[in-house]
């Protein structure tokens, strides 16, 4: 708090000055009223009080690099035992030395010493439990603050992944197809239905939080490929390859989906002609790693740098493990590949 | 008879466009295509008097595609994405199809497209110098025969050609037409600073400032090349060069 006062502007520095000059007088004036002479109080007390903000800093020092926790209460205690010891032995011995041939005023000085050391213990005690409270209550706000953040990280991807559940655009276009076939083809409009009904009670089932097995995992994938198939089967061709001992793994929901919808959207529309899209899952050692790519066109100027869903997936990813090396993007050849690494060593109950 | 042409990426759509326009008789479909090229060569041949434009295609858009004709069919846009509504209105389209759209829904813009008559005049022009906010980050353009896709990254600076824009690239030269304001307003202000009425330079691009008689001052490009720099101009590039 005193360092705190180095900042002040000068308006404020004068009125430090002023209350320790009130508080210097009185509590001279009160000495006074017990030993005549005003002087020697006054210079008595005023010095006492300069060893006792010499006394503040230095503990604000301390506290700054040092917090005592919940137990330590002795060595919390220590602190300001030794520094008011300091201050009534300087203040003891000086004033001696000042005011040799003032022997009443030192007789009475010395009457009340056991009284002066006990307030000068006080004082100081009572500024280090509010430095103590102050750091609590500091450490406390960053912590309500980084909690905060977490929340609201949580939130957006939270929204997120709403939006991309809802996909206006791509339930549009299926509806459109679907209007387009109940006329002509009304078996094919009818399958499109089930396709997209089953694929949308998949997106918004209520257990979003828990993870499912590599196998639940392409077949909900498959669901999604073929409604697009539906309206671009004479282009869109999708590939999906697993190992069989990775078939049981578990991965986080909603996770691989929004990825594949960018493949195959960047791949029907960076392109002419026939797109092919690789997904392929496969374990090494912890890791589950799935890898997707789709051709894209370098020279059609696809904006580069990651779109807000691929961030929105590096988020999500942080937020479940912590790491920011989970999400990998290639440009390479022609094609673009991203690739995304699960730890399986990880408590796959937690969802943030 | 009136000439159509579907453009369309998903089948499906361009099926159910085919399916309401059967009632009309006095239609021809003259050509169903899935992407913007095959689009452009079938409005070349044929000549349509009328377009079903969709916005999402391969490699370019419905709005780019537009943008390369000289002289504009009518057009009446079909696509999910309710977004483009306003830009499709400000290109003067007949109407603006929001997929799904009912057959009631399909016969009101024909109805608006036979009332307009044929042909909306003056379609071309407004769309060539179409003023959009919302950073495209590409231009489209027609290089002899070709199509040139110049994404904005690859810019290194504009000059005014009349009513065209002279597009510098790594690549060469490439006319559009649209104007330097178009580009002030489109490109990323942190990186393009219009430094001369006629010049838009890409501030990555220039190695030095140098002064040019009293009061004005050229820019040095890494291509060699000087651009002048006006006295507004010099201001604006002091500031988002942050000297």
């Amino acid at each position: 708090m005193i360092s705190a006062t180095l900042k002040f502007n000068k308006a404020n520095w004068l009125k430090a000055i002023l209350i320790t000059l009130a508080w210097v007088m009185g509590v001279a004036y009160l000495v006074h009223t017990f030993e005549p002479g005003l002087g020697m109080a006054a210079l008595d007390v005023g010095f006492h009080t300069f060893l006792l903000i010499l006394g503040y800093f230095f503990l604000e020092n301390i506290f700054r690099y040092y917090t005592p926790q919940d137990r330590q209460f002795l060595i919390f205690l220590s602190f300001p035992l030794v520094v008011s010891v300091i201050i009534f032995y300087v203040g003891k011995y000086s004033i001696e030395l000042v005011l040799i041939h003032q022997q009443s005023y030192l007789d009475f000085v010395k009457e009340i010493q056991i009284v002066k050391l006990f307030v000068i213990f006080l004082m100081v005690l009572g500024y280090a439990l509010l430095l103590l409270f102050h750091s609590r209550l500091e450490t406390q706000i960053k912590m309500l603050e980084r909690a905060e953040q977490i929340d609201k990280l949580v939130k957006e991807a939270e929204l997120y992944q709403l939006r991309q559940q809802l996909q206006p655009h791509f339930l549009f276009n299926s509806l459109n197809s679907i209007s387009s076939l109940v006329k002509r083809k009304p078996d094919e409009a009818r399958e499109m239905v089930l396709q997209l009904s089953e694929f949308l009670r998949k997106t918004i089932r209520k257990e979003n939080q828990k993870w499912i097995s590599v196998i639940e995992e392409i077949e909900y994938l498959q669901l999604f490929v073929g409604i697009e198939k539906v309206r671009f089967g004479h282009r869109l061709e999708v590939d999906f390859q697993f190992d069989e001992n990775c078939k049981s793994l578990l991965l986080p929901q909603l996770l691989v989906q929004p990825l594949l919808e960018n493949a195959v959207k960047h791949g029907l529309y960076g392109v002419l002609g026939a797109v092919l899209i690789k997904v392929s899952f496969e374990c090494h050692e912890e890791y589950l790693f799935i890898k997707i790519t789709n051709p894209f066109d370098p020279s059609a100027g696809q904006a580069s740098g990651e779109s807000f869903g691929q961030q929105a997936i590096r988020r999500r990813l942080f937020l479940l493990f912590g790491r920011n090396d989970l999400f990998q993007t290639q440009n390479h050849a022609e094609v673009f590949k991203v690739e995304l690494k699960i730890p399986q060593n990880y408590d796959q109950n937690n969802y943030h | 008879m009136i000439k159509t042409i579907i453009i369309d990426d998903e089948p499906l759509a361009t099926e159910i466009v085919l399916e309401y326009l059967s009632e009309f008789e006095q239609i021809q479909v003259l050509a169903v295509c899935h992407d913007g090229f095959a689009g452009l060569k079938a409005i070349k041949e044929y000549d349509p008097d009328l377009i079903f434009l969709d916005v999402q295609m391969p490699k370019i858009t419905g709005f780019e595609m537009l943008e390369l004709l000289e002289n504009p069919p009518a057009v009446i846009f079909t696509t999910a994405y309710d977004e483009y509504a306003m830009k499709a209105f400000d290109t003067h389209a007949i109407d603006y199809l929001l997929k799904p759209f009912s057959k009631d829904r399909f016969e009101k813009a024909m109805e608006k497209y036979l009332k307009t008559g044929e042909r909306v005049v003056g379609v071309g022009q407004d769309v060539s110098k179409l003023e959009l906010k919302g950073p495209s980050e590409r231009i489209v353009l027609k290089d002899r025969n070709d199509i040139k896709i110049i994404p904005y990254t690859e810019i290194i600076y504009l000059e005014a050609n009349d009513d065209y824009v002279n597009i510098h690239t790594v690549d060469g030269k490439f006319l559009k037409n649209k104007t330097m304001k178009f580009f002030e307003n489109d490109l990323d202000a942190k990186l393009f600073v219009r430094v001369h009425r006629s010049y838009i330079v890409k501030i990555t691009e220039i190695t030095k400032i140098e002064s040019y008689e009293k009061d004005s001052y050229i820019v040095k490009l890494r291509s060699g090349e000087s651009i002048p720099v006006s006295k507004s101009g010099y201001p604006k590039l002091k500031k988002v060069l942050g000297v």
